[in-house]
């Protein structure tokens, strides 16, 4: 367990695009996610498509249901981009909270039948399972709102995932 | 800029322009048949049955990165009755 905060990292007037940061981690994850990957050359095609599939979606659509793959359970947020598409098993974990706000973890290479088989990417699920739980808990007692764009009053949220 | 936005921009700016082209189309395809289906009040597993496929097909052609074929692509226009793609001359 360890403490962790959410941090913006674009706005647009569509989107907007959160991440989170562990305390005293200088990288956030999704920062942690490129930095892997973007030197990969196997991987760094597929870094490109999930990359630029978000940048269209907060330029254009916003984080709509389509785009994603529902994974955790049915009761949580959890979602993984892109939609399965052939020879790309690069994977990344987010949690969608409409189609105007997303929080984006960490990911990586998916060579298991489920995510539950691989420990990293079950690791990445369920801290955003964590996070989940306890942004429900902070949305319910009104600490935290989420506001077309914006989550409001998260900069004053610490998460213990 | 945040660091996290800041590499963001930097690896989509870097990206290779085939790469980019790709997800444009992707993009814009699946944007149509998405669009189609919403103005028809289609559900994705009728669309499916039409197209004698599985819904999980539908929901990856309509994810937004699918390279598609262009016999999928003809399929689909086909059995819509709309164009998908237009060839410049």
């Amino acid at each position: 367990m360890a403490n962790a905060i959410i941090e913006e990292v674009k706005q647009t007037e569509n989107a907007g695009l959160f991440t989170i940061r562990f305390e005293g981690q200088t990288e956030t994850e999704f920062e942690k996610f490129m930095q892997r990957f973007k030197d990969d050359a196997v991987r760094q095609e597929d870094l490109s498509v999930i990359l630029n599939l978000i940048n269209k979606m907060l330029t254009m659509s916003g984080f709509l249901e389509r785009f994603f793959r529902f994974e955790g359970k049915m009761s949580d947020r959890v979602a993984a981009m892109p939609q399965p598409i052939d020879h790309t098993e690069l994977r990344l974990y987010c949690l969608r909270l409409s189609d105007s706000v997303l929080i984006v973890g960490n990911g990586g290479v998916k060579n298991t039948r489920t995510y539950e088989e691989s420990e990293e990417l079950n690791g990445y699920v369920i801290t955003l399972q964590k996070l989940d739980k306890l942004l429900k808990q902070a949305e319910r007692s009104g600490k935290v709102t989420i506001e077309e764009t914006k989550i409001t009053g998260i900069d004053k949220q610490t998460f213990n995932l | 800029m945040n660091s996290t936005a800041k590499l963001f921009d930097e690896l989509v700016a870097a990206t290779p322009p085939d790469v980019k082209q790709r997800v444009d189309w992707s993009f814009s395809i699946a944007d149509k048949i998405s669009g189609i289906l919403k103005r028809r009040g289609l559900t994705q597993q009728e669309f499916a049955d039409m197209m004698g496929c599985s819904q999980a097909e539908v929901s990856r052609w309509c994810g937004g990165v699918h390279n598609f074929t262009l016999s999928t692509l003809a399929k689909i226009s086909t059995t819509l009755g709309e164009p998908m793609i237009m060839v410049a001359e």
